[in-house]
């Protein structure tokens, strides 16, 4: 009997298949979070999701953070990594100073992003005013908090997928570049049919690990705006909290839970299932 | 990768033992977690408030006279969340602020304080907040809490009104007029901190509704004709662009700055903000009127169980100590000195607070008895659990993000499902 197991099984009991198995359970009850007591409510709190429009606007959200958040740190990731890539102190220099936001916690990095869009004393509109112009309420509207919530992740965040085409670029050998080239492909060319292709393992393991954070996205929304203007910048993550919490609502919350997981589970299957065929295919 | 049949069963024995370690551990729900020979204090108030200061002088000279260590641990704006999970998981504090809701919340998990000897002086005002049906108490509250609208007079000045006049709501409504013709903020709120919003609608709402439909919300019938009427006033003063431009952004602490800076004329809020404005200009000239009647006659103040009561845990291994630490507090200087940081009245009727530039106020509207005092409107008429949406809502009709229609019918739907759960 291997008893090395054991340690790593009893783990993952307690931390994670226990609190899963603990939370759908809870889902199933109309339990207000804090009361000795809980009933059973089949699955009134899945049916009630259907017609929440509140949660109807955090699952939104979260998709558009989890998406949106997801392709410019793909982009913006990879126009890093092919501009840092290769030796010199400059370039190392700066793949450090972009990396470096990630070492940072999101609670921090979202107070500070709030001390730059707050109205009064806020270092944006203090740079707007002594230029003339007048104070602007970046914060104030749904479309434009989602937006900056989008912005500011995928700024903090944009380290990892260049550390991950950084990595996915020196794996190209020299060589292929070199037949490529000599069969005549150069610059926008070799980039698209050489190098590409070649990243797409790159791609998919940074699009699964940007993905899975921006579904799960809580800190920023829940540090620059609590979820405001009214519920217009929830993600579902922050919205289980509000639920759970502030309107005493444990068991829904829980379903909201419930229906989280599913989701990043259906993306992250369907995204490993494309890795694993391109890994193959390469 | 196929696992061994040894593997297999140490894997179930790990997962057993796991169930067992935290079938165990839950065990002990329901029983106060502190092992330790100090009394466990968890007080809904930052590290930054005067009333943690404050309570941090009384428990030194609670230490010095008693020898008793009250072990405090400060909350901000998430106790009540942490305070949830403590009562979920039955690591319950010896002492724990109630702010309010000692009876309707934490009176199952508290002991009854009925008979200490402070519980006779209680103001009769607190009963229909704190005491049962039985006239039993739960807490002992450290503060009357009295809320009208918050005002920078120095505003009102520069803009010719007294605030004395402001006795309905069109008076109101040209204050608000003239303070924005003169460049002044008339109300200033905070989306961010994700209350103020919440109190404005449960001021308005304490006097829109008739007797007959607050008898309809309490059998659990939602008035959303009424409550429309609440979020109309709102919604009117939101379309006249007099809520500050960073109502969003803007935290608590702005709300503090702004009356204790003369940038902003109102706050419908509770009079702790006069405090906290005081701390940040000692010479702010700030004072509070009470609310114009919509359906009375009279201005009324909203008050209730204040922020700053406690309760002791029914399952505590140090109560003696605990009540000790209660009785302690409800001795008329310790008291006094517990209400002044709060900037709120005393709980108890022998106990006299020195309100300083507030004294004017406080005279005129409360010690004087002259003004009806109403009830926090959600904590007598909405199901237990409807703050947030009141405050989300609230939030999204002055932010803009709803119409009056949309967030009655979100209120509608969250107290129909709370109700529902009761």
């Amino acid at each position: 009997m291997n008893l090395m197991y054991v340690p790593a099984i009893a783990m993952v009991a307690i931390f994670m298949i226990y609190p899963l198995v603990q939370g759908v359970g809870l889902a199933f009850t109309n339990w207000d979070g804090y009361s000795p007591t809980k009933a059973f409510v089949g699955f009134d709190n899945f049916a009630r999701l259907f017609n929440d429009k509140t949660f109807l606007t955090a699952l939104i959200n979260t998709l558009i953070y989890g998406v949106g958040c997801t392709v410019l740190q793909q982009i913006i990731g990879l126009a890093l990594a092919v501009a840092l890539d290769g030796a010199g102190r400059s370039k190392a220099f700066a793949r450090a100073l972009i990396y470096l936001p990630v070492l940072v916690s999101p609670v921090v990095m979202s107070m500070m992003y709030y001390f730059l869009f707050q109205y009064d004393r806020g270092a944006l509109n203090d740079i707007l005013v002594a230029l003339g112009f007048d104070r602007i309420a970046w914060l104030s509207t749904g479309p434009g908090t989602v937006t900056i919530v989008v912005l500011i992740n995928t700024l903090q965040f944009v380290g990892i997928s260049m550390v991950i085409y950084l990595a996915g670029l020196q794996g190209i050998g020299q060589e292929i570049n070199e037949a490529a080239e000599v069969d005549g492909a150069r610059g926008l060319r070799l980039f698209r049919s050489i190098t590409l292709p070649l990243l797409r393992p790159a791609i998919i393991s940074s699009m699964i690990i940007n993905l899975i954070g921006g579904l799960k996205l809580y800190d920023v929304v829940q540090v620059l705006t609590g979820g405001g203007p009214g519920y217009s910048s929830h993600s579902v993550s922050t919205l289980i909290a509000r639920s759970y919490f502030g309107q005493q609502a444990a068991g829904y919350a829980s379903a909201m839970g419930v229906a989280l997981f599913v989701l990043i589970a259906v993306v992250s299957i369907f995204l490993v299932t494309r890795m694993d065929r391109t890994g193959k295919d390469i | 990768m196929k696992l061994s049949r040894n593997t297999t069963r140490a894997a179930i024995a790990a997962f057993g033992v796991a169930a067992l370690l935290i079938s165990a551990t839950g065990c002990d729900r329901g029983t106060s977690a502190s092992s330790s020979s100090e009394v466990q204090f968890f007080l809904n108030g930052g590290p930054d408030t005067p009333q943690y200061k404050e309570m941090t002088d009384l428990i030194a000279k609670f230490k010095a006279e008693k020898g008793i260590t009250v072990n405090m641990t400060a909350a901000s704006t998430d106790y009540e969340d942490q305070m949830k999970v403590k009562l979920a998981s039955g690591d319950i504090p010896d002492v724990f602020t109630t702010h309010g809701w000692s009876l309707l919340r934490y009176s199952k998990f508290l002991e009854p304080l009925t008979n200490r000897s402070w519980a006779s002086k209680v103001n009769p005002g607190l009963n229909s907040a704190m005491r049962d049906s039985d006239g039993n108490i739960y807490a002992f509250p450290g503060a009357f809490d009295t809320a009208g609208i918050a005002y920078n007079k120095d505003v009102l000045d520069k803009a010719g009104i007294d605030p004395a006049t402001i006795t309905t709501w069109d008076a109101f409504n040209n204050a608000a007029a003239a303070v924005a013709a003169k460049g002044s903020t008339p109300i200033f709120s905070s989306g961010k901190a994700q209350g103020p919003a919440g109190h404005i609608a449960d001021y308005l709402a304490a006097d829109t509704f008739t007797d007959s439909q607050l008898t309809q919300m309490k059998q659990g019938t939602f008035v959303d004709s009424a409550y429309a009427k609440v979020l109309d006033r709102v919604k009117s003063w939101q379309s006249k662009g007099w809520f500050n431009k960073d109502y969003s952004s803007a935290s608590e602490d702005d709300m503090a700055h702004a009356l204790a800076n003369g940038t902003a004329a109102f706050e419908i809020y509770n009079n702790s903000i006069l405090a906290s404005a005081r701390t940040y200009n000692p010479n702010a000239n700030v004072g509070f009127i009470p609310l114009p009647p919509t359906n009375g006659s009279t201005p009324y103040l909203i008050g209730g169980e204040g922020v700053d009561s406690f309760g002791v845990s029914k399952t505590s291994k140090h109560k003696d100590d605990a009540l000790a630490f209660l009785d302690f507090l409800a001795q008329p200087d310790n008291a006094a000195a517990l209400a002044e940081a709060n900037g709120a009245a005393a709980g108890l009727v022998n106990v006299k607070v020195d309100f300083g530039k507030l004294t004017s106020s406080f005279d005129k509207y409360v010690t004087s008895g002259s003004t009806p005092v109403k009830p926090y409107f959600d904590r007598v008429y909405l199901p237990n659990g409807s703050w947030n949406t009141m405050v989300a809502t609230t939030d999204s009709v002055i932010s803009g993000q709803s119409d009056v229609a949309g967030a009655v019918a979100q209120m509608k739907n969250q107290f129909a499902t709370l109700y529902g759960q009761k």
